[in-house]
């Protein structure tokens, strides 16, 4: 496997493509077995990691992929949980996380008010900049978001068949 | 002048005999299509009874824009009905977990835990399964060729939207088992809105339970729980229409639920095509409460909000911004 899609490959799960770049990544992913056993590395190393129950069960796969962290080349390595440092935007990454808990549909849609909305108007404070990159309704008013949110996931339910869309609410907002 | 005659006879019945030919061709060419289309819904229903008469588990890739999210799904259907399990493998491990009691999903990240009993969603018919036979008046549907998807072969199909009210899909599904391996959900440009990618697709013959259970106790965290309780609401109390709807679009279930942190419950009439769907939410709006008035997007999803007699209008759905746009303008109080 080239380095350079190695480097792609990592950029990818980093989310630090373009729409285009990721579209072709991924469509290579299908096509090229090497690529995508390192694709599932990743993924286990990830876990491993951050500590993660790993979903693969076996104390020896997890001996494994231990192994393959000290093998693999750094370049490859996943990033261990992220330092504030590493992006530009870190440094808001604590003012987005809060916003990531006061905005996110569930506590909306089923928590009573209270501390959700303190959180809330302290995430509508925190500068635009600051917002997560993630599955977020496009209005900047935690008040409409929530109401949008708790459409959402009312109107999933009652659309939803099979597992598949809840990809969505897996997907939704994550730390970032 | 009888060979002039001949000659017209003949070209006569050399043209006549094109027309034949080529009336044939094109008979038996819409035949062709028409029989495609049909197979390809075939191959439809046959995904929907296999993603939930199999036991498999496979990794898979959801895409939205950059945004990218890595998630395993268990599914088995065994002697205690189907179980499923999806679980997010980015950062916190997020998990929905399926049975026939409802829907429980986790979130570390909210530290908390939202159970559904409401069961009306519960192992409901997979997609695409009970879709009315009328659908091929919005939609074409036809096989797109063959393919490969995490190693297995697939057939790719086609499903277009006849106008630009609905979105289109396109479908990788496993030539063996029907599984769908991929899928994207198109613009009418064209353009991926949304892409599910299984990178592994396996079938075991068995899956432990061990693998169906959550890696997270949810010890410590929040439960939530709701029945999901929607009270049907008799068609003459409503006093709010909808003048306009997409061709095909019919009112599948109307409702008053007890949505929380709403002070009466929200009036909710969900139409479907039997592909795409929209949702019209009604409340009364309360003072305190933010207006929502114009567009907002969430990946595929579009909302459009607007406020008729101090009444908060918004509809919903995976559907274009110009169909929630329509939909909205034409909401009416009776």
């Amino acid at each position: 496997m080239s380095e350079q899609l190695r480097e792609g490959l990592s950029a990818l799960v980093d989310g630090e493509t373009d729409e285009r770049e990721a579209a072709r990544l991924l469509d290579q992913l299908t096509r090229d077995a090497e690529l995508k056993a390192a694709w599932e590395r990743y993924h286990l190393m990830s876990d491993v990691l951050r500590n993660n129950p790993p979903l693969v069960s076996g104390e020896d796969l997890v001996e494994r992929v231990r192994h393959s962290i000290d093998t693999e080349p750094v370049m490859f390595r996943p990033r261990p949980p992220r330092a504030a440092a590493l992006k530009p935007l870190a440094g808001f990454a604590l003012a987005a996380s809060i916003a990531v808990v006061a905005v996110v549909g569930f506590r909306a849609v089923v928590g009573p008010s209270g501390e959700g909305n303190e959180l809330a108007e302290l995430a509508a404070d925190t500068p635009e900049q600051s917002q997560p990159r993630g599955m977020r309704w496009d209005v900047d008013r935690p008040g409409v978001e929530e109401r949008l949110n708790t459409y959402l996931v009312n109107h999933s339910e009652h659309t939803a068949r099979g597992m598949l869309p809840y990809a969505r609410v897996v997907a939704y907002n994550a730390n970032r | 002048m009888p060979t002039d005659k001949t000659a017209g006879a003949r070209s006569g019945g050399l043209l006549w005999r094109l027309v034949s030919v080529l009336t044939l061709i094109l008979l038996s060419l819409a035949a062709y299509a028409a029989e495609s289309s049909q197979v390809a819904r075939q191959w439809l229903t046959k995904m929907g009874e296999a993603s939930r008469a199999l036991t498999y588990e496979g990794t898979f890739v959801y895409r939205q824009g950059t945004q990218l999210e890595t998630m395993r799904i268990i599914h088995r259907m065994g002697a205690d009905g189907e179980r499923e399990r999806l679980v997010s493998m980015n950062g916190v491990a997020r998990e929905v977990l399926r049975d026939k009691t409802g829907v429980t999903c986790i979130l570390p990240d909210n530290h908390s835990v939202v159970v559904d009993k409401s069961g009306r969603n519960g192992l409901l018919p997979g997609p695409f399964n009970d879709y009315p036979e009328g659908l091929d008046d919005y939609y074409t549907f036809s096989f797109a060729g063959d393919d490969r998807v995490a190693d297995r072969p697939a057939r790719i199909i086609e499903i277009k939207p006849r106008d630009e009210y609905r979105y289109g899909y396109r479908l990788w599904l496993d030539e063996k088992t029907k599984l769908l391996l991929k899928s994207e959900l198109l613009d009418d440009g064209g353009k991926v809105l949304e892409q599910i990618l299984f990178t592994s697709m396996n079938l075991p013959d068995a899956i432990s339970d061990e693998m169906l259970e959550p890696a997270v106790s949810g010890e410590g965290f929040s439960w939530f729980t709701s029945d999901g309780s929607g009270t049907p609401v008799e068609t003459e109390g409503v006093d709010w229409e909808v003048a306009w709807l997409p061709e095909g679009f019919t009112l599948t279930s109307q409702e008053a639920d007890p949505l929380p942190k709403r002070l009466a419950p929200v009036q909710h009439m969900l139409f479907t095509d039997g592909l795409a769907s929209v949702s019209l939410y009604i409340e009364g709006l309360a003072a305190d409460k933010e207006q929502f008035e114009g567009f907002s997007q969430i990946g595929a999803m579009n909302a459009y909000g607007v406020v008729v007699d101090n009444y908060q209008v918004t509809v919903v759905g995976e559907v274009p911004k110009v169909t929630v746009d329509r939909v909205g303008a034409a909401v009416r109080r009776r």
